[in-house]
């Protein structure tokens, strides 16, 4: 899967011109190796259909995002009220909380500031209250069914 | 100019005008944190309909590509970006903008 997407990298890379075949063979296999060291694959691998799902809705997210930025900073009124929480998450350090921070800095009205070990500070842009920890919930648990995990139940305290 | 042309101009107008409105929030808004959400989520949307625009009009599968690719990249460093420039404003001390502005 890896070699299929860096061979359709160096392909969009060189425009599809077959003489570049000659060096881009080589440092697809040298890239490939490199990252399977560097992270090995995962046992379960990915579902097509989750990935497409998160996909959308990333996409549709960071549309909605970017537009709703747009309009506050253009609007005379500017209405704005910023605000930061702290948001403890529950996904499993490493690649699934990267992209929930990655995921979660481009998400409507809100922007990841600091990680303090599995507390996140996130500015938000407007502040809706209980709203905000709804929708960062909602997109822990899109990113854990991305990556076939289960969140565990979130402690009493918290609630 | 045929229809073809003047959807990918949609496209591209589009994005220059988001562009636009991402500097304008940089300019307007009262704190590096405030900033921080126009410059990665405005800019973003704007650069990726610009890709989009030269993706139809470029007329090849590789290069539109390509383009999607340079979005893809450019969109994960600046949301990293963003947050290494948010961390070192809070570890610094820089204090946030707390007042609320009504619609």
């Amino acid at each position: 899967m890896r070699v299929v997407l860096l061979g359709l990298a160096w392909w969009a890379l060189c425009d599809g011109d077959p003489s570049s075949y000659v060096f881009g063979v080589p440092v697809v296999a040298v890239v490939a190796t490199v990252s399977f060291i560097l992270s090995p694959p995962r046992q379960g691998g990915w579902s097509l259909v989750e990935v497409l799902r998160f996909a959308l809705f990333f996409f549709s997210g960071s549309v909605q995002g970017g537009v709703d930025v747009a309009r506050r900073a253009l609007l005379p009124s500017m209405p704005i009220s910023p605000v930061f929480i702290r948001y403890r998450m529950r996904l499993p350090a490493g690649t699934p909380q990267t992209l929930f921070r990655i995921t979660l800095s481009l998400m409507p009205g809100t922007l990841n500031a600091d990680v303090l070990g599995d507390e996140l500070v996130v500015h938000a842009l407007v502040d809706r209250g209980e709203g905000l920890h709804r929708e960062l919930d909602d997109l822990e648990l899109r990113v854990s069914r991305l990556f076939g995990l289960r969140l565990p139940p979130r402690e009493a305290a918290h609630a | 100019m045929s229809l073809w042309d003047g959807v990918c101009a949609v496209f591209m107008v589009a994005g220059a005008f988001f562009c636009l409105a991402g500097t304008v929030g940089v300019l307007r808004f009262p704190d590096v944190y405030c900033r921080l959400h126009a410059l990665t989520k405005v800019d973003n949307l704007g650069l990726g309909l610009v890709v989009v625009g030269l993706a139809l009009q470029s007329g090849s599968w590789a290069t539109a590509l390509e383009l999607l690719l340079v979005w893809l990249f450019v969109l994960i460093s600046s949301a990293f970006t963003c947050q290494l420039i948010a961390r070192a404003a809070l570890r610094r001390g820089a204090a946030p903008w707390t007042g609320r502005r009504e619609p």
